[in-house]
């Protein structure tokens, strides 16, 4: 660790332990400044116990975790001040006001941002004087993320702040997310929905069973793991009967690149390294072998696919 | 510590009760339905009566002549209320607690029938004895002279309101400050709060500075109440009276920040809560005095957090005591603050 910390957070052959079972396993990335960090992965993957175990909040078997250079554990006092948390699952107090809850988060920290400007920033302005027992569930969210960022801090925690949202309000934190980042602050953030870590995250782990698998930009990992395009297609039966995957094994010994291929909405994808090549070697191919394709696409991979190709399952269903 | 988080977490505290309209039913309505209650069930000034069973035989000419005496007397007593009734009825009458003496004449004697661990038979006995004595003729070979006296002070609300003010802060006490820590805990506030700078002690302190806050309410409505109805007063020093009453308070706040110190489940902090006070109502003399209780055991009760607090109470409402000879009392309840804040800390379970 030098005198500049680049590094806002750090963390280093983190492992958790629950009894026997391990919910983070040498977990190893780190954050810079001015970045936007997501993990992304199957419920049940460790992220919340991650974040929690950055947090100061729940105790590590082993590792090293440092943010801004200290360790969290022998510098709490100097290290919460800097920090936003935003949990997973918090009932705030009921009966406060959006407002009343904000000034009461905001007299923990030796200095808080304008309250009024905040409240318009989470676009809570019509709320603010409701209690929270009488918000509707994305509006108390909203409210949680409003605390997480009431000390203008220099790395924000966001553990699925857009859980509940609608389109609209998704977008109205997109937009702070980046604000953020503009300012130069740090995000480490968990969420469900592939499109958003594509558009807010500077880079991306993804988390399986406790490990980190993968990490990258999108289009990085796009790249890696799938090439920029993948070809999908679609013969008269759907993939999973025997005449589809007969088909398909005729196909694979006349184009290797079809070796990968993967089962998909009913039909097959695999990735294409050069597009156009792709749709005239197969369909050169099928005509030749006299097999029929119903459908031909050629698609933008995205991290759906990168999700597919490293777990072999669709984020949707991939719950551990 | 009167920092600005501090004085916002009391404020929470303080809004909580105000905004949860059954918290503030439990903290004003309830004692003034138990004084009510209690109050006039124990405050029948002159209104005793000795309800005594007599034994009928055949019609009331057949009785000895010392039990027609009587029978007549309580024509003109107030005081005395007579059943008569066969062997059986009188049996139902004394388990159903409606007599507490039964008499009956036989062989030229009269039979008393009563249970003489009672004490209120063994006056109704010796009341009628004494009718039935002076009746004949028996004459007193000294002059006695009774003073009826009736004095704020010396009534049995008197004595009650100082016990009661002391369980309201109890009872308030370890519901409302345990039940908002077990709730906030199961709610993962703690945990939110952990992720901030505050300090436990901040914390822990508002709990206890946010009752006092309810203290003053409890307190206006118990002594102003108890005045209006009742004409309470505080013999003492009000001034000791109310220190005496936080520093109470300090001691169940630091009781039940203790007892909250693990648990997430309101209903088993509700059983832990009654496990707690029902020993402590019963063996601090709220109700009925300790001296009812063996000398001995009555010495270690006086030291226990809640008598010590209702003992000082009494001795300043009634007694006009000065605060200063209440130091041992003082010093079990701010041991107690101190050991359940420490041990408490030491527990507490953020999530
Ligand atoms: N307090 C706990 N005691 C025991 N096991 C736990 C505890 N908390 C989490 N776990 C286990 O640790 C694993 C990781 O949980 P974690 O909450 O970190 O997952 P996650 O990635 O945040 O999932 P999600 O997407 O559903 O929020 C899970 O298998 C979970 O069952
Ligand atoms: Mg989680």
């Amino acid at each position: 660790m030098g005198e500049t910390h680049e590094n806002l957070l750090n963390v280093d052959g983190l492992v958790k332990n629950y009894g026997k079972q391990r919910a983070v396993d040498h977990l190893s990335f780190s954050v810079n400044e001015g970045e936007c960090y997501a993990l992304l992965g199957p419920n049940g993957a460790g992220k919340t116990t991650t974040i929690e175990i950055l947090e100061g909040l729940q105790h590590r078997d082993e590792g090293r975790v440092s943010i801004f250079g200290k360790d969290i554990k022998q510098n709490r006092t100097e290290i919460l001040p800097h920090i936003g948390v935003q949990l997973q699952e918090t009932v705030l107090y009921q009966k406060y006001t959006v407002k009343e809850t904000l000034q009461l988060f905001a007299s923990f920290f030796p200095e808080h941002v304008d309250l009024d400007s905040l409240i318009a920033k989470l676009d809570l302005d019509d709320v603010k004087d409701k209690r929270l027992q009488k918000l509707s569930g994305g509006q108390r969210q909203r409210v949680n993320v409003a605390v997480a960022l009431i000390n203008s801090p220099k790395l924000v925690f966001l553990d699925e702040p857009t859980t509940g949202l609608d389109p609209q309000s998704r977008r109205n934190l997109w937009d702070l997310i980046k604000q953020i980042k503009s300012e130069n602050r740090s995000i480490l953030l968990t969420t469900h929905y592939l499109d958003e870590a594509e558009i807010l995250a500077d880079r991306i782990g993804i988390m399986v069973k406790g490990r980190l698998i993968a990490e990258g930009s999108a289009k990085e990992l796009v790249l890696k793991y799938c090439g920029a395009q993948a070809l999908w297609f679609h013969f008269k039966e759907d993939c999973g009967s025997s005449a589809a995957q007969e088909d398909l094994f005729k196909l694979q010994t006349e184009l290797p690149w079809l070796e990968k291929a993967k089962m998909k909405d009913g039909g097959f994808i695999a990735t294409a390294s050069v597009g156009v090549e792709a749709i005239q070697s197969l369909v050169r191919c099928t005509d030749k072998l006299g097999i029929k394709l119903t459908a031909l696409e050629l698609r933008d991979s995205t991290l759906e696919d990168v999700f597919l190709e490293l777990t072999g399952r669709s984020y949707n269903d991939a719950d551990q | 510590m009167l920092t600005n988080s501090f004085r916002e977490l009391v404020k929470c505290r303080v809004r909580e009760v105000f905004r949860e309209p059954s918290a503030a039913f439990f903290v004003v309505a309830v004692p003034m339905l138990w004084m009510l209650i209690l109050g006039f069930a124990f405050n029948k000034n002159g209104d005793y009566s000795y309800p005594i069973g007599i034994l009928k035989e055949g019609s009331v000419f057949e009785q000895p002549i010392v039990i027609q005496n009587l029978i007549k007397a309580s024509e003109n007593d107030p005081h005395l209320k007579i059943f008569e009734g066969s062997t059986e009825e009188l049996a139902h009458l004394f388990n159903r607690g409606t007599i507490n003496l039964a008499l009956a004449a036989k062989d030229g004697a009269i039979v008393f029938e009563f249970d003489p661990a009672n004490r209120e038979a063994r006056e109704s006995r010796l009341y009628v004895n004494d009718i039935l004595q002076t009746g004949l003729g028996r004459s007193d070979f000294y002059k006695t002279i009774d003073q009826p006296r009736s004095r704020p002070g010396d009534r049995y609300i008197d004595f009650f309101i100082p016990g009661l003010l002391a369980l309201s802060i109890l009872t308030s006490s370890l519901f409302g400050t345990g039940m908002t820590i077990v709730a906030f805990r199961r709610n993962n506030l703690f945990k939110r709060f952990l992720a901030t700078p505050i300090s436990t002690y901040e914390l822990f302190g508002s709990f206890i500075v946010g009752r006092f806050v309810i203290l003053a309410l409890e307190m206006t409505t118990i002594l102003v109440f108890g005045w209006l109805v009742f004409d309470f007063h505080v013999a003492g020093s009000l001034l000791d009276y109310i220190i005496v009453s936080l520093v109470g308070t300090s001691a169940f706040t630091a009781l039940a920040i203790l007892m909250g110190s693990r648990l997430d489940n309101v209903g088993a902090y509700n059983g832990l809560v009654n496990l707690v006070t029902l020993p402590l109502m019963m063996l601090s003399g709220v109700f009925f005095s300790l001296t009812n209780f063996p000398d001995t055991l009555a010495t270690v009760l006086r030291y226990f957090p809640l008598a010590a607090l209702v003992d000082s109470l009494r001795q300043i409402a009634l007694e006009g005591v000065s605060i200063t000879a209440l130091a041992p009392q003082l010093g079990v309840m701010v041991l107690v603050t101190v050991v359940c804040s420490v041990i408490g800390r030491a527990a507490f379970k953020w999530y």
